[in-house]
């Protein structure tokens, strides 16, 4: 197993910078989440950290070697592709035995990290099978064993559950995850999906238009996200953006949200407001962040309900926050408001963030 | 399924000009060939006679027909085996994404969009030990003094036919192979690499395996395809000299409409259907085999 470093890495395509000037240092035996929208540069990142795509720019190092300009047979990775890519003329055993014979393991060798890799994912029984017989999920531990026999010093995984069913998704995910500690191994893990990213991951990093946004662990990502893209990406449901101009009405400063004025009673809050460039500004709450509460409150918030969305254990309300539609958990699990129903919102301000709506950058 | 027909019957009359046509056409002389075989058809006499397998007998001891049968498997064999390996490599080139390979590809296929009549007429006048281009060239650069009589010779007469059909055939493979190959996922390519394969090896190890239906058709059809060659041959060569160049296909039409011996050519269609009929099906099996995997 190994470190990998990743030092102002660029990929363009033409006029567009794929990936742009990426830097990450990714500690061993991690496991790492590159996550971001189609397009954002994160599976160029994984393939050319693989060697399956060439540098423009910048240097790649696993363990202590700059690996750079060398093929991907030499970089000692293993990748998982998202849609298996099983030979699929191959028996799963020879599935698994090519990358051993294309690297002259011998025979006694080979059948030992075979069947260790076959007992590790429970395939020790479709062995001899072909990979069209196989399930979704079968053909999807096949491919981690391909990996894992390898013993490389870093797994690459090219959004492998994609093409999974829900339900076998949440399944995999959790092996994956504990395969890795089992393992011990760096692990690069591309997705677009922020909860496989979440819950999977040691750190995260999101990408947005080739560059990375943030990388840090998934509580910092939660609770500290550096841009309003982070905020947006990150959490499920995402964080409320709420457009605000900050007004001063009396000598205090207020924010308004198209018709509303909401007058900050924190300090915290005044504080972020008074470390804002411009007036112009983005209200970013969590749906915990928004509290239902009754008619009347001082210093809430009165709209209507726009739908009730339960989901078993939390209930979802969708009401209009100045001119926004904003997600809010109900307190009340089993609330079921009618559209047009009136509501009363109180802000949590120890939880409300401050993005400048220019650069989009967290005040903090 | 009888229900079903009965609710369908005024369908089938919508059937009978094309079965006439193909009874016409097909069933008729297939049967009424079969039934030659086994006759005597003297030119001078209209009469026919019966003489039970001595046509079949009279062809496997005539030297000349075993000659047209050996003839007509290197024809088959090479015609066969050339065409493919030029058209496999020229596939693997357009394959490339190098700068102008869309027109290489376009130009590639000409031969094969060109008839083969105008195509053999052409070839055998380049080939012509007098006034062709090669023999002409060859001269005029001093290289050769006395003309080559390709079509003529009897070292050269088949290269020289197999040559041509093999210009004129490669595309068909090229075009068959190029399909087959876009069909192979490029990740089967990335995680070979990954896995440490050499580009030797992922060509045996993914290209060839995963085209070997593609290439057992491709072969079949071509084989089969060449066994009929009745054009190229015939115009170029018309068989000659002295049956060098003659196949089964030529000599059944030569024996029949020049000879006049319609009932020892039918032997030999009877014998020559045998032998495509055991590749049809080979070919047939193939093809639903891939289909069922596809």
């Amino acid at each position: 197993m190994a470190e990998v470093s990743l030092k102002n890495i660029v990929k363009t395509y033409g006029d567009v910078r794929a990936v742009d000037d990426v830097s990450l240092h990714i500690h061993d035996k991690e496991f790492v989440t590159l996550v971001g929208p189609s397009g954002c540069g994160k599976t160029t990142t994984l393939h050319m950290i693989a060697g399956l795509i060439d540098l423009d720019g910048g240097h790649i190092f696993i363990g202590k070697r700059d690996v750079s300009e060398l093929d991907p047979k030499d970089r000692d990775i293993a990748m998982v592709f998202q849609n298996y890519a099983l030979y699929p003329h191959k028996s799963v055993r020879d599935n698994l035995l090519f990358p051993l014979r294309m690297r002259k393991i011998d025979k006694n060798t080979a059948d030992q990290r075979i069947n260790r890799a076959a007992k590790i994912l429970s395939i020790e029984q479709l062995l001899d099978r072909k990979p069209k017989q196989l399930s979704g999920g079968q053909q999807q531990r096949v491919a981690l064993g391909r990996a894992i026999v390898r013993d490389p010093a870093v797994f690459l995984m090219d959004e492998p559950l994609s093409n999974l069913d829900a339900k076998l998704r949440l399944q995999m995910r959790t092996e994956i995850k504990h395969l890795q500690q089992e393992l011990q191994a760096t692990m690069i893990y591309v997705t677009h999906d922020q909860i496989e990213a979440m819950t999977m991951s040691d750190r995260i990093a999101v990408m947005d238009k080739g560059k990375v946004q943030q990388f840090g662990t998934p509580d910092e990502l939660f609770n500290h996200p550096n841009n309003v893209f982070v905020a947006g990406f990150i959490g499920n449901p995402p964080m409320n953006l709420i457009p605000a101009q900050i007004v001063s009405e009396g000598g205090d400063k207020k924010l308004r949200m198209g018709q509303i004025t909401f007058a900050p009673q924190s300090a915290r809050v005044h504080d972020l407001i008074n470390k804002a460039v411009g007036d112009k500004v983005v209200v970013g709450l969590r749906n915990t962040a928004i509290h239902m509460v009754a008619a009347g409150t001082p210093s809430a918030i009165n709209t209507q309900v726009y739908t009730v969305e339960p989901t078993g254990d939390v209930t979802y309300v969708q009401a209009n926050i100045g001119d926004k539609m904003c997600t809010i958990s109900s307190p009340d699990v089993a609330y079921r408001g009618r559209l047009g129903d009136p509501i009363t919102l109180k802000l949590d301000e120890n939880r409300l963030y401050l993005f400048d709506e220019l650069t989009g950058k967290a005040i903090v | 399924m009888l229900k079903n027909i009965w609710k369908h019957r005024w369908d089938y009359p919508y059937l009978l000009p094309a079965l006439g046509v193909m009874g016409l056409l097909i069933v008729y002389p297939f049967f009424y060939t079969i039934f030659l075989s086994f006759y005597d058809t003297p030119s001078s006499r209209p009469e026919i006679f019966f003489v039970g397998l001595d046509n079949y007998r009279e062809l496997l001891r005539d030297e000349t027909f075993l000659l047209v049968v050996k003839n007509t498997l290197i024809w088959s064999v090479f015609g066969t085996l050339c065409p493919f390996l030029v058209g496999f490599l020229a596939a693997l080139l357009v394959n490339q994404k190098l700068p102008g390979l869309n027109f290489a590809r376009g130009l590639m296929i000409v031969p094969y969009a060109m008839g083969f009549v105008p195509a053999s007429h052409a070839w055998r006048w380049i080939f012509h030990g007098d006034f062709g281009v090669i023999t002409g060239t060859l001269q005029y650069l001093g290289l050769i003094k006395d003309p080559i009589p390709f079509l003529q010779s009897p070292a050269l007469i088949m290269p020289s036919l197999i040559l041509v059909n093999t210009w004129k055939s490669f595309p068909f493979v090229m075009i068959m192979v190029y399909a087959g190959l876009q069909t192979i996922p490029e990740s089967l390519y990335k995680a070979a690499r990954v896995d440490g394969a050499s580009a030797w090896s992922q060509f045996w190890e993914i290209t060839v395996p995963q085209l070997s239906n593609v290439l057992m058709v491709t072969s079949m059809l071509m084989f089969i395809s060449n066994m009929n060659q009745f054009t190229l041959i015939e115009i170029m060569t018309g068989g000659g000299p002295a049956y060098l160049s003659e196949i089964i296909v030529t000599w059944i039409y030569h024996s029949s409409f020049q000879t006049l011996r319609f009932g020892l050519a039918s032997a030999a269609s009877v014998l020559l259907f045998l032998v495509l009929i055991v590749f049809s099906i080979f070919y047939v099996r193939t093809l639903t085999r891939s289909a069922v995997q596809g």
